[in-house]
């Protein structure tokens, strides 16, 4: 079955068509962009609920492990689906600084096949291709909206993107050499072959590459430049797609890291200090979108936590963590574009008198900031639990008691942010502005998602479950690969 | 002849990494960034080279019947992939280079020292 082809085709196919298309209307690139997401999406939705065994795409007639293969199974197809449902509701963003131009719409296509196609891929160089795919439309979509914090986030991502995907290469490179193979099922098939040593230079040099799309210290000083200046599409883009596709990786290759508790070590200590610096570089600014942005890394870093404890529960909690993250934040992207148009400002002191006028969109705001935060009942509060629970069983103690202090420096810079929204200041009133109908749906519909399964966890508990055991079980996908 | 490859190709990686490390000029940036690539591109290389290896190309079937010693062809495409990737990149760093130097004048990502932290900018 090669039509899993679609899900990275499809959507190369509509941003080249829409230079054709562009002529026909104002509107013309983004209804062809509106349609390229909602194909995808109904074929990435076909695919996930027809799916009874995994499915392989061999391309141009060469059998793994010669050629490249794209690899569909419950996880895989599970992300790009969310990929495309969440790619789709980000079009209804909302941020006046935004100008309508066709090259948006192509390079948001774009950047969506790339991620699709890391997610799909089952050949570690044509991975490589798809995160330069990416990262090259995610450089141009930084710097789009030319503000001077934008384009500085823009080369600085350039910079250390190109930088350790040129590591990744040569991390690629050396694996083949020794193993003489590109396919990811073929190389975890005959890793333990390799001394420890350079299995774990091997693996180093891999994940530079992932630690700059996930936003992991010491690669992540784009990110507080990028999310500031960046139009608000694009910072919900980074955060809550992008970083889908690079939790994935950071799982997918447990097949490779699995067995080495060295590694896994490091991984975990990584993480620990990533929470820690943006969890209280978050805690000290009043830069709403700073204060998102840091944040974001906060939440990255747990999930690299999660993916270097690797036990059933942590990789469960680590899915579950992926999806409450990239929900909440693409929620509170939304807002913020809202919110810093009838503030006028960034500034969170400022923003007094938003909550009188809109209450229930505050509260809609509250919602998704204590579901980041971790409080019960909400979507964001299993994949801690489970995370916590996971490195408990593992007897890593120490990481995780730094994780849940760092939680609570969260919680306190999210919630006083929605105490800055509802105070009100005296001889500053904010106008209040008409909120369009398709953004406050969409909003809705990502808050009710976060609150349904946040009550509900066992809604999710059997598609995480056999995603789980597809990472935990590499023998399986190696001879499905195979085979 | 394939150590001196391999200590020049790895060689120049180094020099790269210490280009990116040292330098905040951008351009200086951009051209460290070209030679580690070009470093890497070239270690890729080596690691398929063999000495005194042919060409893989089968030009008659008597050549299957000797072992032969052929270069590995499969590096050679990947690095041509890589270079044309590195060649885009580096044609949309400098258009950034460029825009960024016509908005503020300078061509360093430092905060210079009398710049305050301004939230609305």
């Amino acid at each position: 079955m090669n039509s899993i082809v679609l899900l990275i085709v499809l959507p190369l196919v509509f941003a080249f068509l829409i230079p054709i298309f562009k002529g026909l209307g104002k509107y013309a690139s983004k209804i062809v962009t509106i349609l390229s997401m909602l194909t995808g999406m109904g074929f990435a939705v076909y695919f996930f609920i027809t799916l009874q065994v995994p499915v392989k795409a061999i391309l141009g007639g060469w059998k793994p492990p010669f050629g490249i293969v794209l690899v569909g199974d419950k996880l895989s197809l599970l992300f790009v689906m969310i990929i495309y449902i969440l790619a789709f509701l980000n079009l209804f963003f909302f941020d006046n600084n935004f100008k309508e131009h066709s090259k948006f719409y192509t390079l948001y296509n774009i950047a969506i096949a790339g991620t699709a196609g890391m997610i799909l891929t089952g050949d570690i160089f044509n991975m490589f291709v798809f995160i330069e795919i990416t990262g090259i439309a995610l450089y141009s979509l930084i710097a789009y909206s030319g503000k001077e914090q934008a384009l500085k986030g823009s080369i600085k991502y350039l910079i250390i993107g190109s930088m350790t995907s040129l590591f990744l290469l040569l991390g690629v490179t050396l694996a083949y050499h020794i193993l003489g193979s590109l396919n990811l099922a073929h190389i975890s098939s005959k890793f333990y072959q390799i001394p420890n040593n350079l299995k774990f230079l091997i693996l180093s040099l891999i994940f530079t590459s992932f630690f700059v799309e996930a936003e992991i210290f010491p690669f992540n000083m784009w990110v507080p430049n990028a999310y500031k200046g960046a139009n608000i599409p694009i910072a919900a883009l980074l955060a809550g797609i992008v970083s889908i596709a690079a939790g994935y990786l950071l799982f997918r290759f447990r097949y490779l890291y699995g067995g080495m508790r060295s590694f896994g070590n490091m991984l975990v200590w990584f993480g620990v200090i990533t929470v820690v610096i943006g969890e209280f570089s978050a805690y000290f600014t009043y830069d709403l979108r700073k204060i998102l942005a840091f944040s974001s890394i906060g939440q990255m870093g747990l999930i690299l936590i999660a993916a270097g404890i690797s036990n059933d529960l942590s990789v469960y909690g680590g899915f579950f963590q992926i999806l409450s993250h990239s929900i909440a934040k693409m929620l509170l992207f939304l807002l913020a574009g809202f919110i810093i148009y009838e503030a006028g400002t960034e500034n969170v002191k400022k923003m007094g008198g938003f909550g009188k006028n809109h209450p229930y969109l505050t509260g809609i705001f509250l919602i998704g900031a204590l579901s980041l935060a971790g409080i019960p009942g909400l979507m964001g509060f299993w994949g801690k639990f489970n995370i916590v629970g996971g490195g408990i069983a593992a007897g890593r103690i120490l990481p995780i008691s730094i994780v849940l202090l760092a939680a609570i420096a969260e919680s306190v810079y999210l919630i006083r942010v929605v105490f800055h929204l509802f105070k009100t200041d005296e001889g500053k009133i904010i106008e209040k502005k008409k909120i369009p109908l398709g953004y406050l749906m969409v909003v809705i519909l990502l808050s009710l998602t976060i609150v349904v399964i946040g009550v509900y966890p066992q809604l999710l508990n059997q598609v995480l479950n056999d995603a789980t055991k597809i990472i935990m079980n590499s023998g399986s996908y190696i001879r499905m690969v195979l085979g | 002849m394939f150590w001196l490859f391999l200590i020049g190709s790895i060689g120049l990686v180094l020099i790269g990494i210490f280009g990116l490390i040292t330098r905040s000029h951008l351009i200086k940036l951009l051209l460290s960034l070209n030679i580690l690539e070009t470093g890497i591109n070239l270690t890729m290389i080596v690691l398929g080279y063999q000495n005194g290896g042919k060409v893989p190309i089968i030009h008659s079937l008597l050549d299957l019947t000797k072992p032969i010693n052929f270069v590995d062809p499969l590096p050679q495409a990947l690095v041509l992939t890589s270079i044309v990737i590195g060649l885009g990149t580096t044609a949309l760093a400098l258009i950034l280079i460029v825009n960024y130097y016509y908005k503020t004048g300078k061509l360093s990502l430092e905060r210079s020292e009398n710049e305050k932290e301004n939230i609305d900018e």
